[in-house]
């Protein structure tokens, strides 16, 4: 829990850090830090998250394993800020873009992004994710599931979906959907383009929302 | 003789099920990819060689439960299923989709990209068959809009029903899937109604 809060906290202090003036020493450790994620990364993606060992993490970084655990507590972690990134994204999406403008068209773009996000991570780094030992991270609850359900909120309030179903349900329902699409392209070794995929899937989705009122 | 080739053929498929059966107990109970084809013969009580001539390798006991799928959805659409409205008709299915997906043992705590899904995924064509022949009845009584051909809605709606597997497996396989499944698809559908809704403007 502690460890989630400082990989999300990582995220969010960059955009300060930019501004104070990093001191070369703090540059060195970013970059230490963004070293070690990079290397992990890849190495989950060539191996899979289960075997790849902390050892073979450092040696790819090119740093200690004490310098691992300075920086990350557990390989969880890592991932965890894979995540935390990817949230980032969709929070600038959300906060720049998708509440200044109407229309239930934002659901789509906002999972078009969830499709892209998939696509660029790479389709052996996606079939990782969708096993087991990682399927904690794709639990309800996260900022990425929390943004989208403001969204929603906002398209039932204009009235271009319905507002019935509480937007926790709406939301939870659309990523139910957006699985599918994610797993069967995973299943299909990653061939075919995910982000049209999955914005012509979720664009029928959004229909089953659209109660006689919305019509 | 032919007496004695018929009670051949009997004997052979007696066999042949009895493997299968126990192959799919050992399954569900270990996962695809842990049971052993030693534990399948040591549980069925035959040799290595009456194995391997029924079954030339261990994807071949997927194959078959998915040819037996196939068959019970063709039963299913040729018989057991409820008369009335072809959305009910649709449920009916899904609902079996469901029951045959919780009685599977699919292996919900391990990987969900392992060979048997993918394996589903490209082969498992005859049961799709069954839903698009029943989302074509669907379209052709008006009670489908007619803007996807019934193959191409049949795999938009298997996409969203392995995302509520996913989701079912992400919940260690705690709620029952059938009424999760049912509750999902119904709504879904309403996104596939009629397409001509009489505009309140024109």
């Amino acid at each position: 829990m502690a460890s989630k809060k400082a990989a999300i906290c990582g995220i969010l202090m960059a955009d300060t850090m930019e501004k104070a003036q990093p001191t070369k020493r703090r540059q060195q450790a970013e970059r230490s830090r963004n070293e070690i994620y990079e290397a992990s990364m890849r190495l989950f993606t060539e191996r899979g998250f289960e075997a790849t060992t902390i050892r073979d993490i450092a040696e790819a970084a090119g740093v200690s394993v004490g310098n691992f655990y300075h920086y990350y507590s557990t390989k969880s972690d890592v991932l965890e800020e894979h995540f935390a990134r990817a949230d980032a994204g969709f929070r600038e999406l959300i906060d720049l873009n998708l509440l200044e403008r109407k229309g239930s068209d934002r659901i789509v773009e906002y999972m078009e992004h969830y499709g892209r996000l998939i696509q660029s991570a790479g389709f052996d780094l996606a079939k990782q994710l969708y096993s087991y030992r990682t399927k904690i991270f794709l639990k309800g609850g996260r900022p990425m599931q929390t943004m989208l359900v403001k969204l929603v909120l906002d398209c039932q309030r204009e009235g271009s979906i319905e507002a019935e179903t509480p937007a926790e349900e709406v939301c939870r329902f659309i990523f139910v959907s957006a699985r599918g699409v994610a797993l069967d392209w995973c299943l299909r070794d990653g061939a075919g383009d995910i982000e049209a995929e999955m914005g012509e899937h979720v664009a029928r989705v959004v229909r089953a929302f659209k109660g006689a009122s919305t019509s | 003789m032919r007496k004695i080739c018929h009670k051949r053929i009997e004997n052979a498929e007696r066999t042949k099920t009895q493997i299968y059966e126990a192959a799919m107990k050992l399954i569900w109970a270990k996962g695809f990819e842990s049971a052993t084809i030693q534990e399948i013969i040591a549980a069925s009580g035959v040799s290595l060689g009456t194995f391997y001539h029924y079954f030339p390798s261990k994807s071949s006991i997927l194959e078959e439960s998915f040819k037996r799928a196939d068959l019970m959805f063709e039963d299913l659409l040729a018989s057991g299923l409820p008369e009335g409205s072809s959305r009910a008709r649709i449920l009916a299915y899904i609902d079996r989709y469901a029951v045959m997906v919780r009685d599977s043992g699919l292996d919900y705590d391990t990987e969900l990209y392992n060979s048997r899904n993918k394996f589903f995924v490209q082969k498992g064509r005859g049961m799709q068959q069954s839903l698009a022949t029943l989302l074509s009845e669907a379209q052709e009584r008006g009670e489908l809009s007619r803007d996807m051909a019934p193959e191409e809605l049949c795999d938009y709606l298997f996409v969203a029903m392995r995302g509520v597997v996913f989701q079912w497996c992400l919940l260690d396989g705690k709620p029952d899937i059938v009424a999760m499944l049912h509750r999902y698809m119904d709504r879904l559908l309403l996104a596939f109604g009629p397409a001509s809704r009489p505009s309140s403007r024109a």
